[in-house]
């Protein structure tokens, strides 16, 4: 008796596990197959490397105005390179967000993001440097150099364009850091672009949504890049932070060129080009939306994701471009709102996101079975 | 009656099964250890950290310096081949318990089912004469050589295992686990690029069929393994599941680990091939055979009632401890109560974004908490559905900001979570000082209902 129900029973769960493989052919709901590849390709290709491309391009464009303000310092090389600033930082927004594969943190050099981009820069630090005459960059002061080092240069702090000219004009080593910076910049970029030549076959490979998985860093940088949106471009700035009694105008992103506003509007735009998975000129492609319409309780979640966006997007357009520092110490409940309604964003884009398209988050093991 | 229980607790059966149960479970707390380390584990778990999540009633249990915890893991894998070798067996699988359990106990972020089993399997090795055979011991010491051990030595450890797997099956009996086919119809799609197979996870009916074979496979495969007609089949069928889930699921070393533990169901037969092969593979003497038994070492070294009482006990426990959970109200996978310790494994799919606002006396204003700059991606993700997590990283934000100087009246969080892809709720009001609330066994009443708006 034991015998035969025992034996039963087993070719019944026996039969349930391989019946899974035969029944490919009947008729039974299949789920729209998403694939992921897909949505890498499109990444990669439409989106990460032309973001690059575009910084390279810029930087090139930065590196020459700087030399040439360096060799006569004047108003009208003064502007150009501002200008080209202006261009290479915008462009930069979209780069950030993707610090992975040659972009990522390895051994002693961090992400690319940290190594060239880092906010807020330390002055004292440059004029040290620029007073010891070292460009050597051989340090892990980060925040001395970069495109905000860049930035402190070109535009400085309260005073007229007469005296940066002339500060310029007086120092040459403040040219040469000024160069040495700019070189720096586009150096870090082009490796990183041309790593990707040899990466991009092993990104889209790498398929699947364990950890290391091409989808599960996209996901993280993502998730990052749109916290230090949240946290360091208003966060702190703001004087959000427990403990914190006044706000700290100075910490915001890009506070020297007063582009901070319309800076921090284009990082806004990038992560809604990631979501939507849009490449750079905007036209529709497969990213994270389109991910979740593939999966269990997916629809829901683009609804009220995309309800809130549309809350984003309404404080942004009430802030007007500008220096960002200057709104918050005039018109603190605008650049309050955003970030208000950035908090009420995160979950979306933290827990529900993760958790619905199953993305792994971190390396630890899960509960086995 | 009388008689079987005699059969299965004190009457002398042979020690083969129990050698290789020894030496296997030596060999995958060897090789988890070694895995641990080399990962760079300790230093993500123990070292780079700066919270500590602790256990109810273990908040005692203190980190130590770096030093310290790697010299606790080597001590692990030194006691994991002493296990092996059946040397210094008894101080080897005392030491392996405390260690493993205390670094388990270190951090609760970090519990697992199957860490959790690993400590009850150590603590009962401790129990066992599993070095009267085969082992170094037993070769250096002939006087302590036996080729039978009592019934019980070996049945404790086939009990424990139908446990946890019975636990586990009747835990999948929920209407989102059979009806929903959730979270397997979220988990098998994420694996659809799979070589081969990856095609069938994207179909639902995939995801209905391995949940309900998943709930068989856990409740009957104890008595599949008991069964002698079904034992082997039984077998095959759990090394087939378990690499399954180890292929689809981060689930690290617990594949390979129950695999290598029920081997001991087999009968001696099996266990003297494994034996022999052994013997022929590291030439090997003979076996340590021992035809008369005199006077077994091991009576004389337990009080035999005192063993009885402590085993009624224990399983007593077992049986009633994961059944705790029904003395709760609410939804157990929201709330929670009973969650852990009752071999729920891979039942849930849960994940939640919680936000801290500590309001500072001081300064008369409330500040965000970024909670990265205190937590790893591991603990955040764990602290930020578990509402006893909650509470303690409550405390500890109050406490931290009152060290830089802050007066912390109230730390309140707005925690939504999001289970089995149902759109994210609130847990708990963000109204709530969650300082005002303290942790204890007694239901958590403060957590919003599941159902309810």
């Amino acid at each position: 008796m034991n015998k035969q129900v025992g034996i039963i029973f087993l070719i019944l769960i026996f039969s349930l596990v391989f019946s899974s493989c035969t029944d490919e052919a009947d008729s039974k709901k299949e789920n729209t197959q998403f694939q992921r590849q897909e949505l890498l390709n499109n990444m990669a290709n439409n989106l990460i490397i032309p973001s690059y491309n575009e910084v390279i391009l810029t930087s090139i464009e930065l590196n020459q105005s700087i030399a040439s303000f360096s060799n006569s310092p004047n108003q009208a090389s003064l502007e150009q390179a501002r200008k080209a600033w202006k261009k290479a930082a915008f462009a930069w927004q979209f780069a950030s967000n993707f610090n992975i594969g040659p972009a990522a943190e390895m051994g002693i050099q961090k992400t690319l993001s940290e190594e060239i981009a880092i906010f807020p820069i330390s002055k004292d630090k440059i004029e040290n440097f620029i007073l010891a005459q070292d460009t050597s960059f051989n340090n892990f002061d980060r925040d001395s150099r970069g495109l905000f080092g860049i930035e402190y240069l070109l535009f400085d702090e309260n005073v007229s364009d007469a005296q940066v000219i002339k500060k310029f004009t007086n120092s040459l080593w403040r040219k040469n850091y000024a160069q040495a910076s700019s070189h720096q910049f586009l150096n870090r970029v082009s490796t990183v672009r041309i790593e990707w030549n040899a990466y991009l076959p092993i990104f889209i490979a790498q398929n699947g949504t364990d950890i290391g998985s091409s989808t599960s860093y996209l996901y993280n940088e993502f998730l990052k890049s749109f916290e230090g949106l949240k946290n360091f471009k208003f966060g702190i700035p703001l004087g959000r932070r427990p403990g914190q009694s006044s706000t700290l105008p100075q910490t915001v992103e890009a506070c020297y060129s007063g582009y901070s506003t319309e800076l921090a509007k284009q990082h806004w735009k990038s992560i809604q080009y990631i979501w939507d998975g849009k490449d750079v000129n905007g036209m529709a492609g497969i990213g994270f939306k389109e991910y979740l319409e593939s999966v269990e309780g997916g629809s829901d979640l683009i609804l009220l994701t995309q309800q809130q966006m549309v809350n984003v997007q309404v404080t942004f357009d009430a802030l007007p471009d500008g220096s960002l520092s200057d709104a918050i110490e005039q018109q603190f409940a605008k650049p309050d709102a955003v970030h208000t309604e950035l908090q009420k964003l995160t979950r979306f884009f933290k827990s529900d996101l993760s958790s619905l398209i199953g993305v792994a988050v971190t390396y630890s093991s899960g509960d086995g079975d | 009656m009388r008689k079987w229980i005699k059969h299965t607790t004190t009457k002398y059966i042979d020690v083969a099964p129990l050698v290789t149960f020894r030496i296997l479970f030596g060999i995958t707390t060897f090789i988890s250890t070694l895995r641990f380390l080399l990962l760079g584990w300790v230093d993500l778990h123990f070292v780079d950290t700066k919270v500590q999540f602790k256990y109810f009633g273990f908040e005692w249990v203190k980190l130590l310096p770096a030093e310290w915890m790697y010299a606790i893991h080597i001590l692990m894998l030194m006691a994991s081949i002493g296990i092996v070798f059946g040397a210094f067996y008894r101080i080897s699988a005392i030491v392996f318990f405390f260690c493993f359990t205390f670094c388990e106990l270190i951090d609760i972020t970090y519990y697992l089912n199957h860490y959790y089993f690993v400590s009850i399997i150590a603590l009962l090795m401790c129990l066992v004469p599993a070095n009267v055979n085969y082992a170094l011991d037993s070769w250096r010491n002939p006087t302590i050589r036996q080729s039978k051990v009592p019934a019980w030595t070996i049945n404790i450890f086939k009990i424990q295992l139908i446990f946890v797997y019975f636990f586990a099956g009747i835990a999948k009996i929920n209407y989102d686990w059979l009806v929903e086919a959730l979270p397997l119809k979220i988990w098998l799609p994420a694996n659809n690029n799979l070589p081969l197979v990856g095609r069938v996870f994207n179909y639902t009916s995939t995801a209905y069929i391995f949940s309900w074979a998943g709930m068989f496979f856990d409740i009957s495969i104890g008595y599949f393994l008991l069964n002698n007609y079904t034992r082997i089949w039984g077998w095959l069928l759990l090394v087939f599941f378990h690499l399954i889930t180890g292929l689809l699921f981060q689930i690290g070393v617990f594949p390979l680990v129950m695999i290598a533990v029920t081997v001991i169901f087999f009968d001696n037969n099996v266990h003297h091939r494994l034996q022999l092969l052994m013997q022929l593979v590291f030439k090997l003497n003979g076996r340590n055979e021992v035809s008369v038994i005199n006077l077994p070492y091991y009576e004389k070294s337990l009080n035999k009632m005192w063993l009885l009482a402590f085993f009624v006990t224990w399983f007593a426990f077992h049986l009633l401890f994961p059944l705790r959970y029904l003395l709760y109200p609410g939804n157990l996978c929201w709330t929670e109560e009973g969650y852990r310790f009752s071999w729920r494994v891979m039942l849930m799919e849960k994940a939640g974004t919680a936000t801290f606002y500590v309001t500072d006396d001081l300064i008369g204003k409330e500040g965000v908490v970024d909670n990265k700059q205190f937590l790893n991606l591991h603990q955040e993700k764990q602290m930020a559905m578990q509402p006893d997590l909650i509470l303690q990283y409550a405390q500890f934000l109050k406490n931290h900001y009152e060290s830089l100087g802050s007066q912390v009246s109230k730390v309140r969080a707005e925690v939504y979570v999001t289970l089995n892809a149902k759109p994210s709720k609130l847990l708990m009001a963000d109204t709530l000082n969650l300082l005002t609330v303290s942790d204890s066994w007694k239901p958590k009443t403060w957590i919003f209902p599941l159902d309810e708006k």
